[in-house]
């Protein structure tokens, strides 16, 4: 269930980030803290982007950093924080982002059902402003808990 | 019968969320689907009829008829994959396919 993953300690509002990197590292310790990831992961989410390209950022304001199992990651797990001052990835379409959801996922189809959820909810249009303009972790979660 | 891939560079993110947009679509649209995600690496050799992917895989992807892929910019909201999926579906049952 992705209100599992979209809890009190994964979730962080108002957040200031100096640029995209900055909002990986952050949105990646909030995981590493979890015990989902280590280092190595938050520097191969990073290093994906500097490798393939800003393809993580998925919908106009929002991106979704994840790297290869491979990393050292123990289990399925999501953060999200959003920015007080979006930040650039690069990506022509989608730029600036002030939604970053960090993504660690064990293999193929693990996390179908979560994501299928995360679509439903970030799919809205109006879900998406109120995330954006969330002041508060609970505003945020009161958002998820609504899916379904 | 239509097979698709949804392609990037891990096979775990914008192509899973991919594959739940196309699943739904073709089965909306009586289409009999199979689809599957991929990383880029892992589609060497196989038979599909269609890829939805994102831009940045282009120039890994010259290989592959150009009327067999589909770009996306958006994969939150269903609207733009719907409509690249319909086009191509109305395509190639224009062309004869039984599909």
């Amino acid at each position: 269930m992705l209100n599992d993953l979209i809890n009190e300690n994964t979730v962080r509002t108002n957040v200031n980030a100096k640029d995209w990197e900055d909002a990986i590292r952050i949105g990646g310790n909030l995981l590493k803290k979890s015990g989902i990831i280590g280092q190595e992961y938050i520097d191969a989410m990073i290093q994906s982007v500097k490798d393939i390209g800003p393809y993580i950022v998925l919908a106009p304001g929002i991106a979704m950093p994840h790297a290869n199992p491979r990393f050292g990651v123990k289990g399925l797990g999501m953060s999200l924080i959003t920015l007080n001052t979006p930040v650039y990835f690069g990506n022509k379409d989608n730029d600036p982002v002030s939604i970053v959801i960090c993504l660690s996922a064990t293999k193929n189809n693990d996390h179908l059902k979560e994501l299928s959820e995360l679509v439903k909810v970030l799919g809205n249009d109006s879900n998406v402003q109120q995330i954006k303009s969330a002041t508060t972790i609970k505003a945020i979660l009161d958002i998820f808990s609504n899916v379904n | 019968m239509l097979k698709v891939f949804t392609v990037c560079p891990q096979g775990l993110g914008s192509s899973m969320i991919a594959k739940i947009h196309v699943r739904a679509i073709l089965d909306k649209l009586g289409v009999e689907n199979e689809v599957e995600t991929a990383g880029i690496a892992s589609i060497v050799g196989e038979n599909f009829d269609l890829i939805i992917t994102i831009e940045e895989l282009k120039d890994s992807l010259k290989h592959i008829d150009p009327q067999k892929i589909i770009f996306i910019t958006n994969f939150f909201k269903k609207s733009e994959i719907e409509k690249k999926v319909v086009e191509k579906v109305e395509e190639l049952r224009q062309s004869g396919r039984d599909i």
